[in-house]
């Protein structure tokens, strides 16, 4: 058994490449975004505020407007106050800056209908105290001057403002905090604020796990039934590429069950993370289609899915998460592009491989191009269900292979009996037997004695798939022992460069004596069979030469029966390993048997 | 009697000549041995014989080709051979004796006993007579033949369509393999007892078989009674 850690040997240029990527990613800062202000305060809905429409903007009240965020460097308890003026400070969008040191950032939300509702649902990659109409009203972790001071708190934050404070009307919040843990090198980071309802979080809370959940689960039973199948001894590469594939996914989805429950702290790099898991998913599809369809040129295709990254995504300063996205999109035009060489090359099942992965493909390009949106792996399932389903189809063609073959050992057990122990050779040889028990008892001892011999040879190697040499050659003597004492001509069998531990298929060379009996003609003193064998870096040459001429040529080209056994079994004992060529020669008849040696993970059933 | 051995096998050839020569004596002319097709091919031509003693099976070599050949000679064949599953081609076309291998001597000396008895028939009737014509071999189904007229060395068969064709074999011969439903009813007609039609007695005692076609053939004296007792 192969131990399954070798196969990891197969990931570990995944994993360079991922860890690569994210290195190049961290090192470059997206672009700010910032609001064009100018002049005094601007109100703005929560959907313009965001920058565009997210999943958030159906729970904030219709009548919420948001200022324009400002920000300032520095650190003062009095910048939390509703009358502190800030209209000297920065101006920034929705993003924050990332800067070194404690800093403030102050906006103002209003509704001038009804009461504001009292959950904040806030994303912020910082630590931070956050200060409502100069209250405090929660934080998370603690804002220091640097990295050794700053506490890092989690990035998602559900705060609650008591009822005092939400009265109709404007409001001025206020956030002390600082980024020195900030795990990906950026200018700033995303400020998310929502208003709503806590009925409504938890509602958008289970509308976010759904999927993952699901995903999780799914995947989770892809990877048992492989493991298990891998357990119970289908040992196939496949599956392991199968499972991590599955596993990839499991841990992306995992994460984002994790995030959207107890959230992450703000300085653990998740999108970082989603790249590498993700590559290592992505690699392990294409390697998992390739191998499916016995096609090779896994490592091109990785390296051109990471140049295409490099070319296509990084250059473009793609936020980051929608870089695991285009990684998995990526990966599946490559092993879109692997299902078509496949039915091309006319592989098996790479009609159903293709349209799985051309699904994938196009699930993928209907969904959000974000990774935290959890349906970016979604796209996979119909790429697994396809691989699952040859695997599935695999498993059968080898069940009936192995009936067939099972079927195919009995039936040339049978036929060695049949044709070695045929009724004619017995009676004929029981004819001779009984006239030399007359004339020379001695000499039917030793004939009875030879013919036993053969018959228990014979009995003994007619359910095996390989004998040696060495046995061979001895049941050929014995053979032309029995011959010999029938026709009282001196049969000889010559055998030069002969590995007596050398496997061949039983009554192999016995059957091309009994073609040259059946179907040649041998004059004395021409009655020498003779092997030749040769081995050459593992494979092996016989050249085995028969005395006497054709009878038929014809018949003899097409062997009969015995050829078609000889055939059967060479297939069986070296199948698709092995070539027979025979034809006239000087004085007899030439028989050549070329063995090749098993690949090194043994015969392919 | 002239006996010719087709065995490749030594031993088995030197079993059947001993026994030859045990079971014939001094009634053994010639005996000669041959261990290939070819080489019995060439003995045949050399000189005649009375017995071919022939083994089908000559190191793969199908002995039916010679055979069909042989039945139309006009010597008796007896096959000795282990391939039985041939026994009953051989018979059909009109072997005298089908001895399987392995054989005792006693076996052997049956089989050489109905090439020298008078009367001798073989286990099973031909179905087909083998005749020589235009140099081949032709079969001719036993069935079609109503009667058989002997000349000297041979024999005419003629065929339920009038036709005659010329046979090797002497009326003896032929007797010995025909199915039993051909009777001798004078020394040269051997005639299928089914297709006599009626018997008639002239004067003079001379007798005659008419046959369903109306043919009238002659019927010898010594056997008119016995015809009469199997005609009913």
């Amino acid at each position: 058994m192969r131990c399954p850690l070798s196969y990891l040997r197969r990931w570990k240029l995944a994993l360079v490449i991922g860890s690569l990527l994210t290195a190049i990613g961290t090192a470059w800062p997206a672009e700010e975004g910032y609001f064009p202000v100018k002049g005094g305060r601007v109100w703005r809905t929560f959907e313009e505020w965001q920058g565009g429409e997210s999943d958030w903007t159906d729970l904030v009240p219709p009548h919420l407007e948001y200022s324009e965020v400002r920000f300032k460097m520095g650190d003062d308890p009095r910048w939390a106050r509703v009358d502190w003026d800030d209209a000297r400070w920065a101006r920034r969008g929705y993003y924050v800056p990332v800067l070194q040191g404690v800093m403030w950032v102050r906006f103002r939300v209003r509704d001038l209908t009804a009461p504001l509702p009292p959950a904040v649902y806030m994303v912020l990659s910082a630590a931070h105290e956050l200060y409502w109409d100069g209250i405090p009203v929660g934080s998370s972790g603690v804002p220091g001057n640097d990295a050794a001071t700053e506490k890092a708190g989690r990035i998602r934050h559900n705060y609650l403002v008591p009822e005092t404070l939400r009265a109709p009307g404007e409001h001025v919040i206020a956030l002390r905090m600082s980024t020195h843990r900030q795990p990906v090198i950026a200018r700033n980071s995303t400020l998310l604020f929502c208003l709503t309802t806590p009925a409504q979080l938890e509602i958008q809370r289970w509308r976010f796990l759904a999927a993952p959940v699901m995903q999780v689960g799914a995947m989770a039973l892809f990877a048992l039934a492989a493991m298990v199948m891998w357990l119970v001894g289908v040992r196939r590469r496949a599956l392991l590429y199968f499972g991590g594939v599955c596993v990839g996914c499991i841990g992306i989805q995992g994460s984002l069950i994790v995030e959207y429950t107890i959230s992450r702290p703000y300085d653990i790099g998740f999108a970082s993370l989603g790249l590498l898991v993700t590559s290592c998913s992505a690699m392990s599809l294409i390697a998992l289609v390739a191998e499916q369809l016995n096609l090779r040129g896994v490592r091109w295709a990785v390296v051109g899915v990471v140049l295409a990254y490099l070319v296509l995504v990084d250059r473009s300063g793609a936020p980051w998460g929608s870089r695991p996205y285009l990684v998995m999109l990526l990966a599946l035009l490559a092993a879109l592009g692997y299902t078509v060489v496949g039915v091309s090359r006319k592989r098996r099942g790479a009609m159903i491989a293709c349209v799985g992965v051309l699904l994938s493909v196009v699930v993928d390009l209907r969904s959000p191009i974000d990774f935290m949106r959890a349906n970016m792996l979604v796209g996979f399932l119909p790429t697994e269900l396809a691989m699952f389903a040859l695997i599935a189809l695999d498993l059968r063609d080898e069940r009936r292979k192995a009936r067939e073959a099972q079927l195919t050992a009995a039936r040339l057990e049978v036929e060695l009996l049949k044709q070695n122990l045929q009724p004619h050779f017995l009676m004929n040889t029981l004819t001779a037997l009984a006239q030399t028990i007359r004339e020379n008892p001695d000499r039917a001892m030793a004939f009875i004695e030879d013919l036993a011999t053969e018959v228990r040879m014979l009995a003994g190697m007619a359910a095996e798939k390989h004998v040696t040499l060495g046995r061979e050659l001895e049941l050929c003597r014995t053979h032309l022992r029995v011959m010999r004492a029938r026709t009282e001509v001196d049969w000889e069998l010559q055998a030069d460069g002969i590995d007596a531990s050398a496997l061949v298929p039983p009554a192999l060379f016995l059957t091309l004596i009994e073609n040259g009996f059946s179907h040649q003609r041998a004059e004395r003193p021409a009655t020498r069979f003779r092997l030749r064998a040769r081995a050459e870096t593992g494979n092996m040459h016989y050249e085995f030469f028969s005395p006497g001429v054709a009878v038929m040529e014809s018949a003899r080209v097409e062997g009969g029966t015995g050829l078609r056994y000889v055939r059967a079994r060479l297939e069986e004992s070296f199948p698709g390993r092995w070539t027979l060529s025979h034809g006239p020669g000087e004085g007899g008849w030439e028989t050549r048997v070329d063995l090749r040696a098993a690949p090194a993970g043994g015969d392919r059933p | 009697m002239r006996i010719l051995i087709v065995e490749d096998e030594a031993v088995v050839a030197r079993w059947i000549e001993q026994s030859c020569r045990r079971c014939l004596g001094a009634r053994l002319e010639t005996l000669r041995v041959a261990g290939t097709f070819a080489a019995a091919r060439a003995a045949l031509e050399e000189a005649p014989i009375d017995a071919l003693l022939l083994d089908l099976n000559l190191g793969g070599e199908d002995g039916m080709a010679l055979l069909e050949t042989s039945v139309a000679g006009s010597f008796h064949t007896i096959i000795v051979s282990a391939n039985t599953e041939h026994a009953l081609r051989a018979f059909e076309h009109g072997v005298i004796d089908f001895v399987p291998k392995p054989f005792t001597d006693a076996r052997l000396a049956q089989a050489l006993a109905r090439l020298t008895e008078t009367g001798g028939h073989s286990p099973h009737a031909a179905r087909y007579l083998a005749v020589r014509k235009h140099g081949r071999v032709q079969l001719v189904a036993v069935e079609r033949v109503r009667y058989v007229q002997g000349a000297d060395d041979w024999a005419e068969l003629v065929l339920d369509d009038g036709r005659r064709e010329l046979h090797d074999k002497t009326l003896e011969k032929l007797g010995a393999i025909l199915p039993s439903d051909f009777e001798r009813i004078h020394k040269s007609f051997l005639v299928r007892l089914s297709a006599v039609r009626a018997l008639h007695v002239h004067e003079g005692s001379r007798y005659e078989a008419e046959l369903s076609d109306g043919t009238r053939l002659p019927v010898g004296r010594t056997r008119y009674k016995e015809l009469r007792e199997k005609l009913g």
